[in-house]
């Protein structure tokens, strides 16, 4: 599993973190069950502080692919399918494309609503 | 970026692996061959001849059966044994040990340990000895066996001996042979461009350890319980040593290489390999059995491991020439990423 961070990057450097680990899942070099780098140990080996790895890991989280359990760390849930995590890389794109056009978070929102409807 | 231009199909991955290995340093040994040969056997070959020497001269004047043990209180005899038995034991430990240095030395790929190893038999050969050739001058011209005495101050002096004969081997070897510096720029690298900072991370379990250990540690709790608690400490330290390779993490970062138990705190690791140590770095498959006789924390001439299983392994060769390896999946972009920051190391070092 290889987390690449890059503070030159508009990215947020958690959100990069999410998105190693979905990048990661989706081209399936990492499985079900599989656990990852305690949050403290990631932040030291990439020299990014502890909370920027756990609000990656949180909205990894509520994206449902991985679990954060205490005392266990972080483990990649069994529904993590590899079309899960594509999923969110397309939502990542989405959003990031938006954002470069200027729209704010309720307008993204709103247009994925709109196209909602729209079926 | 440094490491990335420039490298890519330079040169094959296999050659600059080889390399390190056992090719150049064999030729370094094979050069001086006779002289370490020589060195190496002659504290065996000085003994063995002293023993004989002294046996005889002293052998008309020793008491039959001899006295050759002594209590470790009082230098009282209180064990016996013919002449010819006892001379029969002290040459074949003389033998057995050169041989098992003579062993040790063919195995050249080990040359900075060289010297070592020959002032390891300097030691032997003097630890075997001196207790030899002191038994046989003890009972020299003693009609009874039990009257015999061993002076304590002896013990002291035999490890003063076997030190200052150690010393001497060390020092009739000479320096380690150097190795060149191993010529990196063969194996893979990471594209990762200046600026951004990249770690991975694996987990390995071992099936094998943990059941080992879990085996070890009921044996020790049930030995314990049966018999008396002494007797299963030893069992329950064995498994509290196995257990934590039942699940090790294998962390590559801008610090190194670093191996850790899953289950234990971060901060206690079982190796970590820093950058400016590294010479290269290769992922390759990794034969268990074949090339490092079994499983667990393997020491071989030549290098280390951590060897869970066969198969996908990361293979670092250090700056020493010596390498050490660790099995884990995907150690291609592991030895990838490791070969870009050591290079990137380099480059802070040199300019």
């Amino acid at each position: 599993m290889l987390f690449r961070v890059d503070p030159g990057s508009s990215v947020p450097l958690g959100d990069q973190i999410a998105a190693s680990v979905r990048g990661a899942i989706a081209d399936g070099s990492v499985s079900t069950g599989e656990r990852l780098p305690a949050a403290r140990e990631l932040a030291t080996s990439l020299g990014v502080n502890v909370h920027t790895v756990l609000r990656g890991y949180q909205r990894l989280k509520e994206e449902g692919l991985i679990e954060l359990r205490r005392g266990r760390g972080a483990v990649v849930t069994g529904t993590a399918a590899p079309a899960r995590a594509r999923l969110g890389e397309t939502a990542a794109r989405l959003i990031a494309e938006a954002r470069q056009l200027g729209l704010s978070d309720e307008e993204i929102v709103g247009v994925v609503r709109v196209g909602l409807n729209g079926r | 970026m440094k490491g990335v231009d420039g490298v890519k199909g330079v040169k094959g991955m296999k050659g600059a692996s080889e390399v390190g290995g056992g090719a150049r340093s064999r030729s370094g040994l094979a050069s001086s061959g006779p002289w370490w040969a020589l060195i190496a056997a002659f504290p065996f070959v000085a003994v063995l001849t002293t023993v004989v020497l002294v046996y005889a001269v002293v052998t008309d004047r020793l008491p039959e059966p001899l006295a050759t043990h002594f209590t470790t209180t009082g230098g009282r005899a209180d064990g016996y044994g013919t002449a010819q038995d006892f001379l029969t034991v002290v040459l074949g430990l003389l033998l057995i040990s050169g041989a098992v240095f003579g062993a040790l030395l063919q195995v050249r790929a080990f040359r900075p340990a060289t010297p070592w190893l020959i002032a390891g038999g300097y030691a032997t050969a003097a630890g075997v000895g001196y207790p030899g050739c002191l038994t046989l001058l003890l009972n020299d011209g003693v009609a009874d066996a039990s009257a015999v005495r061993l002076p304590l101050w002896h013990l002291p002096a035999m490890v003063a001996v076997a030190l200052a004969a150690g010393v001497l081997g060390r020092l009739l070897a000479g320096a380690p042979p150097r190795l060149p510096h191993p010529e990196s720029g063969g194996a893979p690298r990471l594209d990762l461009p200046a600026g951004t900072a990249a770690g991975w991370s694996r987990t390995i379990s071992s099936p094998l350890m943990a059941v080992l250990g879990g085996v070890l540690f009921c044996a020790g709790l049930v030995l314990g319980v049966l018999v008396d608690w002494p007797a299963s400490l030893s069992l329950i330290l064995a498994a509290a040593l196995v257990l934590p390779f039942a699940s090790v993490r294998v962390t590559v970062d801008r610090r190194g290489l670093t191996v850790a138990p899953t289950l234990l705190p971060s901060r206690l690791r079982i190796r970590r390999v820093p950058l400016d140590r590294i010479a290269e770095a290769t992922g390759r498959p990794i034969a268990a059995l074949r090339e490092y006789g079994g499983w667990g924390y393997r020491i071989r001439p030549g290098g280390s491991g951590l060897i869970l299983r066969s198969g996908d392994g990361i293979v670092v060769t250090l700056t020493g020439g010596r390498t050490f390896a660790v099995t884990v999946d995907d150690a291609a972009t592991a030895a990838a990423l490791l070969n870009t920051y050591a290079d990137r190391a380099r480059s802070q070092q040199g300019g």
